[in-house]
């Protein structure tokens, strides 16, 4: 009687009488199709999210191009809300640059089938807005950490201070070498039609134990033009309540709009991506927030009608 | 990475390399056609893609699943279209030689007798044949596992009756 086996192999023959070649098909070629097929039905090309996602995170990170006197310091263990403070500053851009952090991990956004897909990859679920505020749905993306480092040079720092009238002794030399490290993200980027509203977990900031990160914001809002007796007072003010800080100069005013929501504060910067575009950040309970019109203008009321619909 | 590992840790592009070419090969057993299996491969893909819920530990057995059943359903699209085509007459049996010649590769005749069966014995055999166990087969097909021996042989002996009514026992 015959057995399955004989009665496999008898089909099996057959079957394998049309082998393709071992290494058919090539997952490379079929990758790129696919690549193609999902950006085809994403309104933005990945790379254009990255790009965004990028953008967005050098408004927190390192003001761009064009304002390059606008600079940043740093923050605390968890930032958990954003402040824009606005310095007399009149140097030659070496302070900026000194205080320019380095950015060595860049997020790479990728798009995301649904929000529970956009959840899972993230860690965390995204707030959005009700169906009211924005009249499309969104498509999702995440964009993985980004991470910036900024290492210190005590002499540099010294020079700086001094030419800012302060003591140079003021400054440790324990700061020589020491590392500061701010990671943001994952990022949940939703995606209407061309205003996109991003969301992470507050960023996290790595700094080097007993590392005095007071006298750090005193000496550098000094550095950056602010006299002494208001730097100790902002100071003091951030390390009782981190922040991410964003510094731009007071001749900028007039494009910083700060607004407060029902649960955090935010700053809104014009024309920082050009005439007429908003980046607006804000923080809410467990969150910080952007709003990035990537194709759209939003106005100053449309801003706060979405950071008023989060929380 | 471990087997797709979990939701929450999902690497759709690692799960792509890892299954593409087992998942063009299954459509390629069913409808002989390379070029057009490929697109379908993507096409499942695709489908992984858009469904999150699929997503996971069980994605290998997703793909399979939503491999063999693309697969048969392209093969009975074909054949209804060849069907109306020849009712029409766009594409009369011409007596050609050469066609008859072609008609009697094994391509064509292993597509063509695929399509003749039911689609879960087409979809048993064509995983078969790519290796997979028992246990992935049903995991795959969503069927028992006590029962795919027996599902199996009777597929099999479907198919080797409907190309010996054919072909021979070549």
């Amino acid at each position: 009687m015959e057995t399955h086996d004989q009665l496999e192999r008898w089909v099996h023959q057959r079957i394998a009488g049309a082998e393709p070649a071992a290494e058919w098909p090539d997952p490379a070629d079929g990758w790129r199709h696919l690549d193609q097929r999902i950006a085809r039905r994403s309104p933005h090309r990945p790379w254009l999210l990255a790009g965004a996602t990028a953008a967005v995170c050098a408004a927190v990170l390192a003001l761009p191009g064009p304002r390059v006197v606008a600079q940043r310091l740093w923050d605390q263990v968890v930032l958990g809300r954003i402040q824009v403070m606005l310095v007399d500053y009149s140097g030659d851009g070496a302070a900026a640059a000194f205080f320019s952090p380095d950015i060595y991990q860049r997020a790479d956004a990728r798009p995301v089938p649904s929000i529970e897909a956009a959840s899972a990859r993230a860690g965390f679920s995204p707030r959005l807005p009700g169906d009211d505020v924005f009249a499309v749905s969104p498509s999702y993306s995440v964009a993985d950490i980004t991470a910036a480092r900024w290492q210190l040079r005590t002499p540099a720092i010294r020079y700086l201070f001094d030419q800012a009238g302060g003591s140079a002794s003021e400054v440790p030399d324990s700061w020589n070498g020491a590392v500061l490290e701010v990671r943001a993200g994952p990022m949940i980027i939703a995606d209407y039609n061309g205003v996109l509203l991003l969301q992470s977990l507050p960023f996290q900031l790595t700094k080097p134990v007993d590392f005095d990160l007071t006298l750090f914001y005193r000496i550098g809002f000094q550095v950056l033009g602010m006299n002494e007796q208001e730097a100790r007072a902002r100071s003091a003010d951030l390390s009782l309540s981190p922040a991410l800080l964003t510094v731009m100069p007071k001749e900028e005013h007039d494009l910083v709009y700060g607004f407060r929501t029902k649960s955090g504060a935010g700053v809104m910067i014009h024309e920082v991506y050009g005439p007429g575009k908003i980046v607006a950040l804000w923080s809410g309970a467990d969150r910080v927030y952007a709003l990035y019109p990537d194709t759209r203008e939003v106005t100053r009321e449309f801003v706060m009608t979405v950071a008023n619909a989060l929380e | 990475m471990p087997e797709d590992a979990a939701a929450d840790s999902f690497d759709f592009e690692a799960v792509f390399h890892r299954h593409y070419r087992r998942v063009a090969r299954v459509i390629f057993r069913v409808i002989q056609d390379p070029s057009r299996a490929e697109e379908l491969a993507v096409e499942v893909f695709w489908k992984l893609w858009r469904h999150s819920s699929a997503q996971g530990p069980h994605s290998g057995a997703w793909l399979h699943r939503a491999a063999v059943r693309t697969a048969v359903d392209e093969l009975r699209t074909r054949a209804r279209r060849e069907r109306r085509e020849r009712w029409f007459g766009f594409n009369a049996p011409s007596g050609d030689p050469e066609q008859a010649r072609e008609a009697a590769e094994g391509q064509t005749r292993i597509r063509t007798v695929l399509a003749t069966l039911r689609a879960q014995d087409a979809q048993l055999i064509a995983l078969r044949f790519e290796g997979l166990s028992y246990e992935e087969l049903a995991e795959a097909l969503d069927l028992k596992p006590t029962s795919i021996g027996t599902m199996l042989r009777r597929a099999q002996e479907s198919f080797r009756k409907e190309y010996v009514k054919r072909y021979g026992d070549a």
